[in-house]
């Protein structure tokens, strides 16, 4: 994924989360101007993103609601609850984008349908928009224009075809008239009328209006429109576009001189003043570009990249750019853009991306150079060495060293985890949106309160915790949290609380989810624990040995949840998440009162990365630092020598272990034509472990055997995979002995 | 960018005669212009002042145009991008690129054509004709 698009995934993100709140908050009090001038803003920087990357169906979708929140600011007139859903709707179809884009790396070719639908729940809304919808002439163009600024670069003319109402009886096709115009740079279309009802709907009529952009002449155009349908000429209306052109850039002698010294003002390797320069270079080049009226909004649009960019980007850019416009002089699009869309760049689609503040990487530029004097000091030691210096004063100062060496290791270790830290405010945030969804679902008044949002923790830890306190928040809305009318029985205020409060204790990291509701009923859990069978009817069960049967798989099941007037769902799912992460729940309650669910998570964790197989039905784990390949190995390539097998890899004979049978059953394997052998390597030699299927690759946090299964032979460590169940990772070493 | 603010030139020169006839010029064409004797006056009143070009002259006293340039370009504060047009008597390639190498946005040699010095501004202020 490019560089561009990375940032605007991640800049996006923000802003949704960001208009998110907002919108949140003016439901709450529709006359905060401060929050709808801010949701406006991320709305319409989230449009212009959209148009920089390239996306003119985002484009298009948030223009509409741009222009909701527009008539808004603009009129007394406060937005409505629909509005506001529209809205937050309109988000999460932008976070669905986002999401495909990111693991594409590429812009959603088939958005079109959602960005029609956003249009259009956001049309009726606008003042004086009832009736004839955003297209309406003469409206049509200059809405077209605005949601396709790039192509209407481009184009020559603007068509506006409405087809007779009647014409699907003359076996017309305008969808397809239009499409299969020559030159055909953006099409949108809208109806003519507002959708019926779908019961008064007439399917047999046309209802639509098309709008395109084309890059053809009035006159090609016409000529189709003929060819293809002669009695649609009449409802026809062609513009012609002023004549802009990209292409034939003409910039006089002195603007090409006086770009071509700005390209030799940013060759200079000076490396004082760097920032200056590309800052006056970055100036110059605008103001020549900008000049040339047709291409000042090219020039805005490098503005805004130029100024996301870090100062040495900044200067690829601008150089890229002065050559494409000197050597060519023809285009001067971002260079940057077009590589947004050249295929094969889907290689490192998934590129994972953390913002990191400059202080963390200034403290570890620092101990970088710190490094490399305690390694000058070492090149010193041996030179004494060489001189003859006796053995005792040569380790005296080796020791120091050493002793340095330590030091700055240490610190580079914890440098280095604390660039992996993240806010807990990314996941507490989040949780604004769905406690205000779940609460309307369920018809309950519940507030969220957040406490330590700063606190720190590792960002996988960060990013984990969403899961877990989602079925904890779920239960305490489902199931906790009494309706209002109960509430206010009990003495209670009729709006619940919910807070989420994190802090740092030690080494550890701790999240607690408190409702405010009626707690759980440890009566009924008991009661419940015994139809199941978890406990006799005579066991003495206490409120924590009680609490603990609801983190039991088996309590968790659907028809609990009606009965159990508390927790219940998916709590154990809630335990095997946190346990994923390296951390422990616990639950407190007390009845009338409410409940409390408190995580313990490590503050850091270190990753290992390994690949998942599968031998004699279960699930494995190896360390990929061991992996040299997966590969197919057919049966005819096997030989038998002995007890043993082999076959060749890469020119080397390699023996060929089965797992299935080393660790599990042996001989529960049929014989089949080709071999999933996974090449590892151990001291120097090379293994081929066969399994039965090869899995992903994953990062896991391992952890030490214990219980039964800690003398096993072979096994190096645990980890619980995001479904609950148990993986072990095999230790290779004690296998191949 | 709007065509309705005038640009701010500043023309950091010790002769007097050349700073009027750069006024004289871009006045007329709707510059506002502001002058200083040196260098160091310059980045004084780049502090206080909003400039969006300056013109400098490599000769003079307290501080040369060269070491103002380097010293500009080396700020942390914004007009350290402010663009600049190095102008002197000297016509050798080796002042040029001395001019470059200080950081100079253009450079061009005196005397400048009123015609010629219209274009260069114009392009390097950004201004809107």
């Amino acid at each position: 994924m490019n560089e561009l698009l990375e940032q605007f995934l991640i800049e996006s993100r923000e802003l949704v989360q960001q208009a998110t709140l907002d919108l949140l908050a003016i439901e709450n009090d529709a006359r905060d101007r401060a929050k709808l001038d801010s949701a406006f803003r991320s709305f319409h920087t989230l449009k212009g993103g959209a148009g920089i990357v390239e996306f003119p169906d985002m484009v298009t979708g948030l223009h509409a609601a741009e222009e909701l929140l527009a008539s808004a600011r603009a009129g007394s007139r406060a937005m409505n609850v629909a509005e506001i859903g529209n809205c937050l709707w309109a988000l999460d179809q932008v976070t669905g984008w986002l999401d495909e884009m990111e693991k594409t790396g590429t812009v959603p070719i088939d958005a079109g349908r959602v960005a029609e639908e956003m249009v259009r729940r956001f049309q009726p809304a606008l003042p004086g928009g009832s009736d004839s919808a955003a297209l309406s002439p003469p409206d049509w163009l200059a809405g077209l224009l605005a949601a396709y600024p790039d192509d209407a670069r481009q184009a020559v003319v603007a068509l506006m075809f409405q087809p007779d109402a009647q014409c699907f009886f003359r076996g017309e096709d305008p969808l397809a008239l239009v499409s299969g115009m020559p030159g055909l740079l953006a099409m949108r279309v809208d109806e003519v009328n507002p959708w019926p009802e779908l019961d008064d709907l007439d399917p047999f009529e046309c209802n639509l209006r098309f709008a395109a952009l084309s890059s053809a002449t009035r006159e090609t155009l016409l000529h189709h429109v003929d060819l293809t349908n002669p009695s649609a000429a009449k409802q026809i209306e062609i513009r012609a576009l002023s004549p802009i052109r990209l292409e034939g850039l003409k910039f006089g002698p002195t603007a090409r001189l006086i770009l071509e010294a700005q390209r030799q003002l940013l060759s200079h390797e000076e490396t004082t003043g760097m920032a200056g320069r590309v800052g006056a270079a970055r100036r110059v080049v605008m103001n020549v570009v900008g000049r040339y009226g047709e291409y000042s909004d090219v020039a805005q649009r490098y503005e805004r990249l130029l100024a996301a960019e870090p100062g040495d980007r900044q200067r690829a850019i601008l150089q890229a750019l002065l050559t494409e416009v000197l050597e060519d002089g023809q285009d001067p699009e971002p260079p940057v853009d077009k590589t947004a869309l050249s295929p094969g760049d889907h290689s490192a689609a998934t590129v994972r991306s953390l913002r990191v503040s400059v202080e963390r990487i200034d403290a570890l530029v620092n101990l970088a150079g710190e490094l490399s004097i305690a390694k000058n000091a070492l090149a010193h030691a041996a030179a004494l060495a060489r001189g003859g210096t006796t053995a005792t004063s040569l380790a005296v100062l080796l020791e120091e060293q050493q002793a340095r060496l330590e030091r700055l290791v240490d610190q580079l270790q914890r440098s280095v985890m604390n660039i992996r830290v993240l806010p807990i405010r990314q996941v507490f945030q989040r949780f604004q949106r769905m406690v205000r969804d779940l609460a309307t679902e369920t018809g309950k008044s519940v507030a969220l309160v957040t406490e330590g949002d700063e606190t720190e923790a590792d960002k996988s830890i960060v990013e984990g915790l969403a899961e877990p306190i989602m079925h904890v928040v779920r239960n305490a809305i489902d199931h906790g949290i009494e309706r209002a009318d109960e509430r206010s029985q009990s003495g209670k205020p009729a709006q619940a609380t919910i807070s989420m409060r994190a802090a740092k204790a030690g080494d550890t990291v701790v999240i607690e989810i408190s409702d405010d509701g009626r707690g759980v009923d440890l009566l009924r859990v008991r009661e419940v624990a015994f139809q199941r069978g978890l406990i006799s009817a005579t066991t003495t069960v206490s409120e924590d040995e009680t609490l603990e049967l609801l983190f039991k798989p088996s309590f968790s099941t659907a028809s609990t949840v009606n009965v159990v007037s508390g927790r219940g769902v998916g709590m154990d799912a809630v335990r095997s998440a946190v346990e994923a992460l390296g951390g422990s729940v616990k639950i407190e309650t007390e009845s009338g009162k409410g409940t409390t669910v408190r995580f313990t998570l490590p503050y850091s964790v270190l990753m290992t990365p390994l690949v998942t197989v599968e031998a004699a039905g279960q699930i494995f784990g190896i360390p990929l630092e061991k992996v040299v390949e997966t590969r197919r190995v057919s049966a005819g390539d096997i030989s038998a020598v002995g007890e043993a097998r082999i076959f060749v890899h890469r020119g080397r004979t390699v023996p060929l272990i089965d797992l299935g049978s080393t660790i599990g059953e042996p001989g529960c394997r049929l014989p089949m034509d080709e071999a999933q052998v996974v090449v590892v390597v151990m001291e120097n030699e090379m293994c081929g472990i066969e399994v039965d299927r090869v899995g992903e690759k994953m990062d896991i946090l391992m952890r030490p055997v214990e219980g039964v299964l800690a003398g096993l032979e072979g096994i190096a460590g645990v980890t619980i995979l995001g479904d609950g169940r148990v993986m072990l990772v095999l230790d290779l070493e004690a296998i191949l002995r | 960018m709007s065509g309705a603010t005038p640009r701010v030139v500043m023309v950091v020169d010790d002769a007097s005669l050349v700073r009027l006839y750069y006024r004289s010029v871009l006045e007329p064409a709707g510059y506002r212009v502001c002058e200083a004797l040196n260098g160091l006056e310059a980045l004084e009143q780049l502090v206080a002042a909003d400039i969006d070009m300056l013109i400098v002259d490599i000769n003079m006293p307290v501080m040369d145009g060269l070491t103002f340039l380097r010293a500009l370009r080396q700020r942390k504060e914004r007009f350290a991008s402010t663009p600049a047009l190095v102008t002197s008597t000297e016509v050798g390639a080796q002042d040029r690129e001395a001019a470059e190498i200080a950081g100079a946005n253009f450079y061009a040699s005196k005397p400048v054509s009123a015609h010629h010095l219209l274009e260069v501004v114009a392009l390097l202020s950004g201004h809107k004709t």
